[in-house]
């Protein structure tokens, strides 16, 4: 790729690059400190220390990455769907008052409304243009099933090894899907994410950001949305 | 994808699953023996080589403040020779049944030591248990 080419590459993907940089540098961090604090109760479980790849292949490490990642997809999930039914006045997070629901074929540019470049399934109609107009949810559906399984496997993994250090009978899959641990876990990563998604829609009312397309138009009515702005 | 790639890469997504799993058996079988070996020396009255397979916390454990070895001191946990089930392993601890015992151990060093021994269940709280290291 020559020079220019990826600069412009850079540019275009800006902002998935970032935050892809931003996950590993923070994947990175969790693990040196999570290893510190495991090696930590390991000393008080009168247990071995583990190397920093152990930890990380370790099912401690995993639960602790699974928690918060089916926490983060299930937050966009419910956004996308409930920002389908749900608005707020004035804000740049929601659509506008009159648009809510899923909008007809018209309006969403699918079936004969397609336009030149439209994706193929929008164009397409039936079952293949039903699913790809809910792929978005869908899939971050999906991805928040699959992290809050491995969350229970690694969980219960990481539970029972805790339990056989105190000299504990470990728990089936299905007495860590129910117990204390796994939920807690679960509901205070939920809250920060419902507090993160009310306070956005909130604040974006009054609030600007400016250049930034989260915001209003920084001279934009309390009372516009951001179509309106 | 051709049909033989595909079994290729098949392949080489499963190896690790059957890795892990030969691993988990042979981790199982290990401490399954460790723990069988530890009940028949008690048994036996050999407390020098029940003494050789407990941690070192648990070594601490059984002669505790008193002025007697830990190889006559192990002597009396109440241990009944018989064969090792309900075999846990999870990480780097396991629990291993053995006769009505239920005894606990630890991976160190790549071999698995009885952490604790002669264990009682309690009603919502660990095993009490006369080795407990």
């Amino acid at each position: 790729m020559s020079a220019p080419r990826r600069t412009r590459f850079l540019r275009d993907n800006g902002l998935t690059l970032a935050f892809l940089l931003l996950l590993l540098l923070s994947l990175v961090a969790q693990a040196f400190t999570g290893v510190t604090e495991f090696n930590q109760q390991q000393v008080v479980d009168g247990a071995q220390q583990v190397s920093l790849w152990q930890y990380v292949a370790s099912s401690s490490f995993g639960v602790d990455v699974a928690e918060n990642w089916q926490s983060e997809y299930l937050q966009f999930a419910l956004y996308i769907v409930a920002t389908v039914w749900l608005v707020q006045r004035g804000s740049s997070e929601s659509k506008k008052l009159d648009e809510i629901g899923t909008q007809s074929d018209k309006e969403q540019l699918v079936g004969r409304h397609a336009e030149s470049d439209s994706p193929a399934w929008a164009r397409a109609g039936g079952l293949r243009t039903a699913l790809y107009g809910r792929s978005l949810g869908g899939v971050m559906a999906f991805y928040f099933l699959m992290s809050l399984a491995a969350q229970s496997v690694a969980g219960r993994a990481a539970y029972n090894l805790g339990r056989l250090h105190q000299h504990e009978d470990p728990v089936t899959w299905l007495g860590y899907a129910t117990s204390a641990d796994f939920w807690n876990r679960t509901t205070q990563n939920w809250q920060s994410e419902f507090l993160a998604v009310a306070s956005m829609a909130a604040f974006a009312i009054y609030l600007r950001q400016r250049g930034s397309p989260e915001s209003k138009l920084v001279g934009a009515s309390h009372e516009a949305t951001a179509q309106d702005a | 994808m051709r049909p033989r790639h595909l079994g290729t890469a098949a392949g080489v997504l499963l190896l690790p699953v059957l890795l892990a799993a030969c691993d988990s058996t042979a981790r199982q079988d290990g401490a399954a023996h460790v723990a069988g070996r530890f009940a028949a020396a008690v048994d036996a009255g050999d407390g020098a080589t029940a003494c050789g397979l407990l941690t070192e916390r648990a070594r601490e454990s059984v002669t505790g403040a008193t002025d007697a070895t830990c190889a006559a001191a192990v002597l009396n946990v109440h241990e009944q020779h018989g064969s090792a089930r309900g075999v846990s392993v999870w990480g780097d601890a396991a629990e291993v049944r053995v006769g009505t015992d239920v005894i606990f151990l630890l991976r160190v060093n790549k071999r698995w030591l009885v952490s604790a021994a002669g264990c009682t269940r309690q009603p919502s709280a660990p095993y009490k248990c006369d080795v407990d290291g």
